[in-house]
């Protein structure tokens, strides 16, 4: 029931970052709330269902992106599983680690997706795509604890509800 | 411990063959998805646009009043435009030129916009079924929009100018100098591959030059903000402020050849 209500405010959320969020462009940048979302969901729920939301928010970021392959699709996934990896050598807890977090993935997620795009026949200047590297890993860390205190009681419900049952 | 590493091994194995599948199905569902999508996102839209007009109440007030007076400047302009072009149809028919056929354009309300920031795209309320099909080309009141890149049966994704994968060819109005514009997914469009002997200077326009026989040609693209030499100094550049703002994209026209 919480991963039902989760991935709908991950559809909304996916509406808002192609319509509202482009008012709160800063050069050209906006943060990644579908990376954010995915981010959280790894952290917050059990592994098989995490995995299911990466793909899920891969697939609606793909939905809108004009690239010739799922390219999101196949990310998404790979984060989430170096998250969990990550997330069982060291304890990552904190509003402050999950924005270095958010930071980490967009910098992983622009190079992967610029490599990929490169095999693909897309090309794009190196000053355009660290300025959008950069920018992006720097303004998606920002909205991270945002985004955070926003889905907080949504996954403490489900932990309350997890230790009733 | 072999058996469950098995285990887990085809279970991996399997369920990475789902997502690389998955990623290549996703392609081709698209179009349908974003059908579904359409009706949300067009709300969404409707009280963003709302909401800034109550935010901007006085600024579109002051544009308003600005425009007025412009319209009236315009119709005084066609006006005089409606009489060259009485003159040019009866000097064709006197030199028995050719007709250049005018355009039929369908305008579409833009619902969205790409959600990453590798690439310029607006998605607009209309598509195969009001007669867009793709490598259309889409175009403002003002200039030059983009290109549509996927039309579905009520939908359509257009590929901005300032996106680097659209290439548009072009030419300097004044001196018909020609370069390729491309997009830099910032405000500003670059002109490049311009030898060093070019004449173009800082508030040329430039339009397209129809040579790839995509964009129509004499289509206005932006303005020249400044010009520079390449790295390599075998050619030159320009920076050019499109005519269109971008960023700010409600409606647009596409045209039907």
């Amino acid at each position: 029931m919480k991963t039902t209500a989760y991935a709908l405010l991950v559809c909304a959320f996916c509406l808002l970052q192609a319509t509202w969020l482009n008012a709160l462009k800063v050069f050209s940048v906006k943060p990644d709330l579908l990376l954010i979302t995915m981010i959280i969901a790894t952290l917050n729920f059990k592994p098989g269902k995490a995995m299911a939301l990466s793909v899920y928010t891969g697939v609606l970021k793909d939905i809108f992106s004009p690239f010739p392959v799922g390219l999101h699709t196949l990310l998404f996934p790979l984060w989430s599983l170096f998250i969990i990896a990550l997330s069982k050598k060291i304890v990552i807890d904190g509003t402050l680690l999950y924005s270095v977090l958010a930071a980490l993935v967009v910098i992983l997620q622009s190079i992967g997706a610029r490599i990929v795009l490169v095999f693909l026949g897309e090309t794009m200047p190196p000053g355009v795509f660290l300025r959008i590297m950069i920018l992006g890993a720097l303004y998606t860390a920002f909205a991270m604890p945002v985004i955070w205190k926003l889905l907080k009681p949504l996954i403490e419900y489900r932990d309350a509800e997890d230790t009733i049952f | 411990m072999f058996r469950l590493n098995k285990k887990k091994l085809s279970v991996a194995g399997i369920s990475f063959s789902c997502v690389l599948l998955l990623a290549v199905i996703v392609p081709f569902t698209r179009p349908s998805l974003l059908n579904v999508l359409k009706l949300p996102l067009s709300f969404l839209q409707f009280v963003s646009d709302e909401f800034n007009g109550l935010i901007f109440y006085h600024r579109n007030m002051i544009q308003n009043a600005i425009l007025k007076k412009e319209i009236a400047i315009l119709r005084q302009k066609l006006i005089e435009y409606d009489d060259v072009v009485l003159e040019n149809a009866r000097l064709n028919a006197l030199f028995d030129f050719k007709q250049k056929t005018s355009y039929k354009v369908i305008a579409a309300r833009v619902v969205g916009s790409s959600v990453d920031d590798w690439s310029s795209v607006a998605i607009v309320d209309k598509g195969t079924s009001h007669g867009i099909r793709n490598g259309f080309v889409a175009v403002g009141y003002k200039g030059l929009i983009g290109r549509v890149i996927e039309a579905s049966s009520r939908s359509s994704k257009v590929m901005l100018i300032n996106d680097p994968n659209l290439s548009v060819s072009a030419v300097v109005q004044r001196s018909r100098q020609e370069g390729l514009v491309s997009g830099s997914l910032s405000g500003s469009l670059v002109m490049r591959y311009l030898p060093l002997e070019s004449d173009i200077t800082v508030s040329d326009t430039i339009i397209t030059s129809g040579l790839s026989q995509v964009y129509p040609k004499g289509i206005p693209i932006g303005k020249v903000v400044s010009v520079g030499y390449e790295f390599s100094g075998l050619s030159r550049y320009a920076l050019l402020k499109p005519f269109v703002e971008l960023s700010r994209l409600e409606e647009i026209l596409i045209i039907i050849p």
